[in-house]
C-alpha cells in the first residue's frame, strides 16, 4: 500500500510541472482575458473601470465589429469549400502512382512552406496594378484588369485567392494521407461487382474519408476565422472596411494604436464563442450523430 | 503489466500544489527584482561637461574619469535611426564608457505598441525610447522631464529648431489640441524633423516641348514657384491633368492613399484653408463645410484618373517607387524618404516645393471639382503635414543620467550629420540644415527651412492621448468615400461621429 502511495506521488510530481505549465500558458491567459473583458481597461491611463457586460453590449452595437464579422464569415464560407474541393481533387489525382507524382506532390507543398506574411507581400506585388505578374499576364490577352485589391468588389475575392493558393496544399496533404490509409478490400469488392468510378467514389471513398475530411474542415475553419496576415499586408483591411476581418479589427482595438484592452478582450471572446459553437455543432453533426446511428 | 490509477482528487491536489509553488517562486523572484537594481553612479559635472557651442552638443570626450563607465542602456528605435545608432554607438562608448544596445522595431504601429507595453509595464528594461510627434501626449506621463537634466548638463538648446522642439518635445495639458504643439514641460529631444513637401520631376518641367504644350493648353508657364511661394490648387489640377498619360504609363500624382495613411495625405487641402482635426477649443471638426470642400478636391484626383491605377491601396514605399520610376510627375512624400533623390544620377531631376493653397486661379478656365465652391479661399496659405521623431527617457530607467547623455549624443550634430549624409534623415538642428556640405547633396533643405519659418506646418496627427484611437475608424470611413461606397459627406459625417464618440469617452469638448 505504501509502495503504491509512493509511486502515485512520484507520478504526480513528474506530471505537475507539465500540467502547471499548460495551465499557465493555456488556461490562465484565457481566464485573464475573460476577466479583462468586463473592464474598461485603458492601458495609456492604466485605469480599469468595471463595466459588467458593457463591452459585450457595445460589441453588438459596434458597426465596425459587425461588418468585420460579416467579412470574416464571407471569407470562411467561400475559401473553405474552395480549398476542400480543390484539395480533394488534387489528392484523388495524385493518389495514383504515376510517373513524377512524388515531384508534383512536393511542388504542391511549396505555398504551404511560405510564411503567411511573406505570402502576403508576394501577392501584394503580384497584384500591383499594371506592373504586377497578374496584370502582366492578363493584359497580354488584351483584357483590361480591375484594381484587384483597391476595389471594394474585387479586394475580398483577391484575398481569398491567396488563401486558397496557400492552404489548398494543406487540405490536399491531409486528404492524401487519408486516401492512402484506406483499406483496399472494399475497392476490390466494388471492382468485382462492376461499380463505376463515380459509384466507387460516392459509396466507398467519400464515406470512408468522412472523418479525415471533417478534420481538414475543422483545421481550416479555425484557421480561417482568425484570418489576419493577408488582409493586413495586402489590403490593410481596405478599401474602406471591405476586407477588415475580425482579427484585424481586434488587433487594432487592443494593440496597434487604440489599446482598448478590455474591449478587445470582449471582442476576442465573442469570436472565440462563435468559433466554439460552430465547431461543437459541426462535431455533433458529423461524429456524434454517426455514433448514435444504428449499425 | 499493471497500471496504477491516480485518484482525481489526489491529482488535483498535486497539480494545485505545483501551481502554488510556481506562483510563490514567481512572487519571490519579483520581490527580489524589486529590491535590487543597478546602482546609478552620481555624475560629476566635470566629467560630463558638454561643449556649449551651437554645433557641438555631442557629449564632449572626457579625459577625466567616466562616471557611467560600464553602464548599459537599451534603446528602442527604428530605421534609419537603428542603422545610424549602430554605426555611431562605439564612438559614444569611447566618450562615456556607456554601452548602448540598439533594439530595432518595425514601423509606427509596432513602435507604438512596444513603447506602450514597455512604459506601462514599469520594468525599466528600456531606457531610451523613440517617439513620433503624436505620441508625446500619451507617453509624456511615462517620461522623465528633461529640464533638470538640460540644466544639470548645461545643454544649449538654441541649435535645435525651435519649431521642432515645440511640436515634438514640449507638452502640457493646455497644449494637447494645438496644431503647432508647445507646452511648459520638455519631455524629449528631437532626433528628426519631417515635413511632407511636394516633389516634382524638374526634368519634365524644364523640357521645352512640355513647356510649350502646357502654355498652349493652360495659358501660363509650366513652372513650380520656389518656397514660400506655392502653386494654387487650380494650377495643381492643371499639372496633374497635363502629365496624366495612361497610354505612356505616366500619371499626375502619387501619394500614400491606403486605408492607413489616406487621411494624413489630404491634409494640405484642408490645412491650407485653416481646417484641422478639431477647432481651437478641441471640438471635433471633421465634417465642417471647409473640410468637405477639401475632401472633395482630394477625391477629385482619383475620380479624374490623375493618380496611378490602384492608388487607393498605395503605401508610401509604393508612391515613392512610382515617382522614382518616372511614372508620376508629382508626389507628396516625407523628407526622410528623399535619400534616393539625393544620389548623383537623380539629384537634378527632382524639385521641392510647398504644397498648394486656395488662391486666385490663373490661366484658362477650369470647372470646379464637384462639391468645391471656389478655388480661392480668403486667408489661405500653403500648409503641410509635419512629423518627426524624438527621444525620451523612461521614468523607470535605472540610469536616467546616462540615458540623457545618449539622447544628447543621438540628437547631436555629429550623429545628425552622419545620418544626413547617409540617410537624408537629419536631426533637427539648424547647424545641420545649414551645413553647406549637406545642402549641396540635399537640395530639399531650403524648402524645409522655409517651412519652419512661418505657419506652414501643422502637426500630422494630434498629440492628445486619445487621438490614435480615432485614426483607424476615421480613416476607414474616409477611405470608403475614396472606394466609392460612401458619399464624401456621409464619410465625413461618420468620421465626425466616430471622433465625437471617442472624445466623449475622454471628456474632451464635443
Amino acid at each position: 500500500m505504501r509502495e503504491k502511495g509512493k509511486s502515485e506521488l512520484l507520478a504526480y510530481l513528474l506530471n505537475a510541472p507539465t500540467i502547471a505549465m499548460l495551465l499557465f500558458i493555456g488556461i490562465f491567459p484565457l481566464l485573464y482575458c475573460s476577466y479583462f473583458s468586463f473592464f474598461d481597461y485603458r492601458i495609456i491611463t492604466q485605469s480599469a473601470t468595471f463595466v459588467g457586460a458593457g463591452n459585450y453590449v457595445s460589441a453588438f452595437q459596434d458597426p465596425v465589429f459587425l461588418s468585420s464579422l460579416k467579412v470574416t464569415g464571407t471569407y470562411v464560407l467561400v475559401a473553405l469549400p474552395l480549398e476542400l474541393t480543390l484539395g480533394f481533387i488534387l489528392a484523388l489525382i495524385l493518389n495514383q502512382k504515376t510517373r513524377g507524382s512524388s515531384i508534383i506532390r512536393v511542388v504542391f507543398m511549396i505555398p504551404l512552406m511560405v510564411a503567411p506574411l511573406v505570402a502576403g507581400y508576394l501577392w501584394r506585388f503580384m497584384y500591383w496594378p499594371d506592373l504586377g505578374l497578374v496584370d502582366t499576364i492578363i493584359n497580354r490577352f488584351g483584357i483590361r484588369t480591375p484594381e484587384w485589391v483597391a476595389n471594394p468588389q474585387t479586394a475580398l475575392p483577391s484575398l481569398i485567392v491567396v488563401d486558397v493558393w496557400q492552404w489548398t496544399p494543406f487540405v490536399f496533404l491531409i486528404l492524401l494521407a487519408g486516401l492512402q490509409a484506406l483499406p483496399k478490400e472494399p475497392y476490390e469488392a466494388a471492382l468485382i461487382d462492376g461499380a463505376s468510378r463515380l459509384q466507387v467514389f460516392r459509396y466507398i471513398t467519400l464515406p470512408m474519408m468522412k472523418t479525415i475530411i471533417a478534420v481538414a474542415i475543422l483545421f481550416r475553419f479555425t484557421d480561417l476565422i482568425k484570418i489576419f496576415d493577408q488582409p493586413l499586408i495586402i489590403t490593410n483591411g481596405g478599401p474602406g472596411f471591405s476586407t477588415y476581418t475580425a482579427s484585424l479589427y481586434i488587433y487594432r482595438v487592443g494593440l496597434s494604436e487604440q489599446f482598448r484592452v478590455g474591449y478587445a478582450a470582449a471582442l476576442s471572446w465573442i469570436l472565440n464563442i462563435i468559433t466554439m459553437v460552430a465547431v461543437m455543432i459541426f462535431i455533433r453533426r458529423t461524429f456524434v450523430s454517426e455514433e448514435k446511428r444504428p449499425a | 503489466m499493471t497500471e496504477t490509477k491516480q485518484s482525481r482528487r489526489g491529482f488535483l491536489k498535486a497539480a494545485g500544489g505545483a501551481i502554488v509553488a510556481v506562483a510563490v517562486a514567481i512572487g519571490l523572484y519579483e520581490w527580489y527584482q524589486s529590491t535590487t537594481g543597478i546602482v546609478t553612479p552620481t555624475p560629476t559635472t566635470a566629467a560630463t561637461t558638454v561643449a556649449p557651442t551651437t554645433a557641438a552638443t555631442t557629449v564632449a570626450p572626457t579625459t577625466a574619469a567616466k562616471p557611467f563607465q560600464g553602464v548599459s542602456l537599451a534603446f528602442f528605435t527604428l530605421d534609419p535611426l537603428t542603422s545610424v545608432a549602430n554605426a555611431m554607438k562605439a564612438k559614444f562608448t569611447e566618450q562615456t564608457g556607456i554601452n548602448v544596445t540598439v533594439i530595432p522595431l518595425g514601423g509606427s504601429e509596432v513602435l507604438n505598441e512596444k513603447n506602450l507595453l514597455e512604459l506601462t509595464g514599469h520594468k525599466g528594461s528600456i531606457d531610451v525610447l523613440t517617439n513620433f510627434v503624436w505620441m508625446i501626449g500619451q507617453n509624456s506621463a511615462f517620461y522623465v522631464p528633461l529640464e533638470p537634466l538640460v540644466e544639470k548638463y548645461k545643454v544649449d538648446l538654441s541649435d535645435y529648431a525651435a519649431w521642432v522642439l515645440d511640436q515634438s518635445c514640449r507638452y502640457d495639458d493646455e497644449h494637447k489640441f494645438t496644431k503647432r504643439g508647445g507646452g511648459g514641460a520638455l519631455y524629449t529631444l528631437p532626433t528628426g524633423a519631417d515635413c511632407a513637401l511636394l516633389l516634382y520631376r524638374k526634368d519634365w518641367f524644364s523640357d521645352p516641348s512640355e513647356k510649350d504644350a502646357f502654355k498652349a493648353k493652360y495659358g501660363y508657364d509650366l513652372e513650380v514657384p520656389n518656397p514660400p511661394d506655392a502653386l494654387t490648387w487650380k494650377q495643381f489640377c492643371d499639372l496633374l491633368e497635363f502629365f496624366t498619360r495612361p497610354d505612356k504609363g505616366t500619371y499626375g500624382y502619387a501619394y500614400a492613399a491606403d486605408p492607413y495613411t489616406f487621411w494624413e495625405l489630404w491634409h494640405p487641402e484642408a490645412f491650407s484653408r485653416g481646417e484641422y482635426y478639431t477647432t481651437d477649443e478641441g471640438k471635433p471638426n471633421l465634417n465642417s463645410p471647409g473640410q468637405l470642400e477639401a475632401f472633395n478636391l482630394a477625391l477629385h484626383y482619383h475620380r479624374k484618373g490623375w493618380v496611378p491605377k490602384g492608388a487607393s491601396n498605395m503605401t508610401y514605399t509604393e508612391a515613392q517607387q512610382w515617382f522614382k520610376n518616372g511614372n508620376v510627375a508629382i508626389a507628396q512624400l516625407w523628407n526622410m524618404m528623399y535619400t534616393d533623390y539625393t544620389k548623383p544620377d537623380f539629384i537634378d531631376k527632382v524639385g521641392y516645393a510647398f504644397m498648394p493653397y486656395w488662391g486666385k486661379p490663373i490661366g484658362t478656365n477650369r470647372p470646379l471639382p464637384p462639391g468645391v465652391t471656389s478655388w480661392e479661399v480668403p486667408g489661405s496659405q500653403p500648409r503641410m503635414s509635419s512629423g518627426g521623431w524624438n527621444l525620451g527617457i523612461n521614468k523607470d530607467s535605472k540610469n536616467p543620467d546616462a540615458a540623457f547623455l545618449w539622447i544628447q549624443f543621438a540628437t547631436g550634430y555629429e550623429f545628425g550629420k552622419y545620418s544626413a549624409q547617409n540617410f537624408s534623415y537629419f536631426g533637427a538642428r539648424y547647424s545641420i540644415y545649414q551645413d553647406p556640405e549637406i545642402k549641396k547633396t540635399n537640395p530639399w533643405v531650403d524648402a524645409a527651412l522655409e517651412a519652419w519659418k512661418g505657419d506652414h506646418l501643422w502637426i500630422c496627427w494630434m498629440r492628445v492621448a486619445a487621438f490614435p484611437q480615432a485614426v483607424d475608424p476615421v480613416t476607414r470611413y474616409m477611405h470608403e468615400a475614396l472606394a466609392g461606397t460612401k458619399s464624401p459627406k456621409e464619410a465625413l459625417d461618420e468620421s465626425q461621429k466616430a471622433m465625437v464618440d471617442i472624445w466623449t469617452k475622454y471628456n474632451y469638448p464635443t
